[in-house]
């Protein structure tokens, strides 16, 4: 292996980690916010799960931020490429992603829960997840790419079961790491609540899973060759499995370090499926956009992934310090009146 | 109208926008470093009263900052993707730095500012303060780097029609990053003092929590006049750097049409590049050439040297320009008359005075966004000065009518983003600080 190719999929594995960890930490925000109708009974319990969104959420993002700006500085062809070509569809994630966290500032109307900005936070949340993961499955279940290397979306590359079944499955696996992370925060009846519904959303994850991994090899039948994949099915089924077992109330703190290990099998059988290439293309398409055609120069893309890498370990390093923090009962203090 | 000019548009209500949050960020994160540092020092509650208050008004505006700053990446890849990929390697790259040292800094050390009062210690909560405080400066810092490697590029090559990075420090510190760091700093903590005197003046106008808001006022006047005639110098240092990289750009600030000897500053005037002339001038002779060089009768180069097609677009550069300069005449005779009062011990006495500080809040951010105004504009035709013209950085493959929809749909929605920013910005301001005041 060449010095470049090694930087290249240096790179590339280290924007999937970003993502994979965008995923996690944001992605348990995400649910909530989707959640929070459904299984709180009153406003004390919206104010409970709102609470563990409101400090981190800004903190989580950063993780979706450092993916866009090292794909950006590391592989600027495919930036370029991309950008343009889902440029309304991205545009309104973007919108959704403003309307989401204003939303969610405005929540709080004096004691009470303010109802229309919980809505919209609500609704948004539920866009921005499902347009994010469904733009992400389907450029992994591949789009068209024409001669001059551009993308072109087709209502054919949309309308595709693979897709779709791939996106509700990771949605419905998004919204048990949720109620994973919460069940672990919470006592009560909503801990049964919350329980209730892992059940109820695991057993229909375990049915969307294989139907999804069954359309993607239909569409991508080359990638089953790859090990990868197979360590990524291997985790996941595992993580999901331990995760039923989990699912007491004397083992619920494991749910959350499960959810995430599935997570992390998905996002490896993501990365196998896409690389060596940043999109996939349509079976009948040749002109690719890879990690190797599309990369900078050695000299930046070493710096990138350099100090994305240590970047990223003093980022994990202080979010653990700063949440184990905010995680704190309050302690007295000077009261101001 | 065209792809170009429309992403143009876009671009500027986008970063003007999303600029308004992002100074005041700065303005505030010194002041909160400020009083948390005295209340460490000192304990005395009305120190983290005050620090409370801001804090809850950095909230909201760092939420505003972080959600509208989400356009800027996808500008840069969607509306100018040629620029994208040809200057990514550089570009992109400071952007990386700013992701990781100093958004990721600041997004997670304002959680403990926001949500750790009681659950810390006073020293982690002081350096929770200061990590935000070098977070959005170091922020800043990549952000004015970037942008000045587009004024003044170093540290590249351009090999097979991309630029290559030959020099890392010579593109992060390229001839201008320093000297427009400070400018945008100073800029933006001027706005905070400006910001902070005039909370204070609403307060004062209308009788509560007067003690407080006494010490707010009394701590911002100096620093006001102080910071203000700072700029007015860093702002000159900018100017002479510009006549060593970027001449045609000071010519067209200063309205210099032609080279002559003995130039006049201009202080006023109606520019007419067709014309090539200032209607209506009014400055004072020779003044140019001694500031720009120690001598009066010294020769100041005027855009005829260079070639027509890369004039800047001089009326609306010289009119920006000037306004900017007058908004911080006005500032710094603001400061000043403020000044005097404390001097004469009463500053609490002229209610006159509050008025014009509460009303007096905009002109910092108006001079802001004019003096970026010049910059951005001041620097067409090009994208990256003598590197890439701006009709050559913009996006071929998108349809102008796509960018259409998009600018129409981001200027109503930021519409009603300042609507409920601003109804939820004064109310705050309008309750005022938890507690009631003490005698001190």
């Amino acid at each position: 292996m060449d010095t470049i190719t090694f930087w290249q999929i240096m790179g590339f594995s280290s924007i999937i980690f970003m993502m994979f960890m965008y995923s996690i930490l944001d992605g348990f925000d995400l649910g909530i916010g989707i959640l929070i109708g459904f299984v709180t009974a009153n406003d004390e319990e919206k104010k409970k799960l709102l609470a563990a969104v409101t400090p981190y959420w800004d903190g989580n993002e950063v993780w979706l931020v450092i993916a866009v700006s090292t794909l950006f500085a590391a592989f600027p062809a495919a930036y370029s490429t991309m950008l343009p070509s889902f440029y309304l569809p991205f545009l309104a994630i973007i919108i959704l992603f403003i309307c989401r966290a204003i939303s969610l500032d405005f929540t709080y109307g004096g004691s009470r829960i303010a109802k229309i900005p919980l809505a919209v936070f609500s609704i948004t949340s539920f866009l921005a997840a499902f347009f994010g993961i469904f733009f992400l499955t389907v450029i992994v279940s591949g789009i068209t790419i024409d001669g001059t290397g551009a993308f072109r979306v087709t209502a054919g590359n949309l309308l595709r079961p693979g897709p779709m079944v791939f996106t509700a499955a990771w949605l419905l696996l998004l919204l048990l790491h949720s109620i994973s992370y919460l069940a672990g925060k919470s006592d009560g009846m909503l801990k049964e609540r919350l329980l209730r519904y892992a059940k109820r959303l695991w057993a229909v994850n375990m049915a969307l899973f294989p139907a999804a991994l069954v359309l993607l090899c239909h569409d991508l039948p080359e990638i089953w060759g790859k090990p990868v994949i197979w360590l990524g099915i291997a985790i996941t089924i595992s993580a999901m499995g331990l995760h039923r077992i989990a699912q007491k109330p004397s083992l619920e703190k494991f749910m959350f370090p499960l959810s995430t290990l599935a997570m992390g099998g998905v996002w490896l059988i993501i990365a196998g499926a896409l690389f060596p290439n940043i999109v996939n293309a349509a079976r009948q398409d040749n002109a690719l956009m890879t990690i190797y055609n599309s990369s900078a120069p050695l000299n930046t893309l070493k710096l990138v992934v350099l100090s994305a890498m240590a970047g990223m370990a003093a980022i994990i390093a202080f979010a653990l310090f700063t949440y184990g923090i905010l995680g704190r009962k309050r302690k007295k203090q000077e009261v101001l009146l | 109208m065209d792809f170009t000019t429309l992403s143009r548009m876009q671009f500027g209500v986008t970063i003007g926008f999303h600029y308004l949050f992002a100074l005041s960020t700065l303005g505030l994160t010194v002041y909160i470093l400020f009083f948390e540092s005295l209340y460490l020092k000192k304990g005395e509650i009305e120190y983290r009263r005050i620090s409370d208050f801001l804090i809850r008004l950095l909230a909201i505006i760092f939420v505003f900052g972080v959600a509208t700053g989400f356009m800027m990446p996808f500008a840069f890849g969607g509306n100018w993707s040629r620029f994208a990929n040809f200057a990514g390697p550089v570009f992109g790259l400071q952007l990386v730095f700013e992701s990781i040292t100093s958004f990721a800094l600041e997004a997670i050390a304002l959680g403990i500012l926001i949500f750790g009062r009681d659950k810390v210690s006073k020293k982690i909560f002081w350096l929770s303060a200061l990590l935000v405080f070098l977070g959005s400066h170091l922020s800043a810092f990549w952000i004015v780097s970037a942008n000045s490697w587009m004024q003044t590029p170093a540290g590249y090559a351009v090999v097979d029609g991309r630029v290559v990075l030959a020099g890392f420090w010579e593109a992060i510190f390229n001839p201008t990053t320093v000297i427009r760091f400070l400018h945008v700093i100073v800029a933006t903590w001027i706005a905070g003092t400006f910001l902070a005197a005039g909370i204070s003046a609403y307060h004062l106008l209308k009788h509560s929590h007067e003690e407080l808001f006494r010490r707010l006022l009394r701590i911002s006047i100096m620093p006001m006049v102080i910071l203000t005639i700072i700029q007015i110098l860093t702002g000159h240092a900018h100017l002479l750097k510009l006549i060593e990289h970027y001449p045609e750009k000071d010519a067209a600030y200063e309205g210099i049409f032609h080279t002559v000897k003995g130039a006049p500053l201009y202080a006023l005037g109606i520019p007419d590049a067709a014309g090539e002339t200032i209607h209506f001038a009014f400055g004072l002779p020779y003044m140019l050439s001694f500031l720009e060089t120690g001598s009066f009768t010294s020769e100041v180069k005027g855009l005829d040297e260079f070639p027509r097609d890369l004039w800047p677009p001089v009326n609306v550069i010289f009119t920006t320009f000037h306004l900017m300069v007058l908004f911080g005449v006005a500032m710094l005779l603001i400061g000043a008359v403020g000044g005097y009062l404390k001097i004469k011990k009463k500053l609490f006495t002229q209610r006159w005075y509050f008025i014009v500080l509460l009303y007096a809040i905009p002109l910092p951010y108006l001079a802001n966004e004019l003096g970026w105004v010049g910059t951005e504009m001041g620097r067409q035709p090009w994208v990256i000065y003598g590197l890439l013209r701006t009709e050559n950085a913009s996006t071929i493959s998108l349809p102008a009518s796509q960018v259409a929809i998009s600018l129409s749909f981001i200027a109503v929605f930021y519409l009603f983003l300042s609507v409920i920013f601003l109804r939820k910005f004064i109310g705050v301001i309008k309750t005022g600080p938890a507690g009631a005041d003490r005698e001190v």
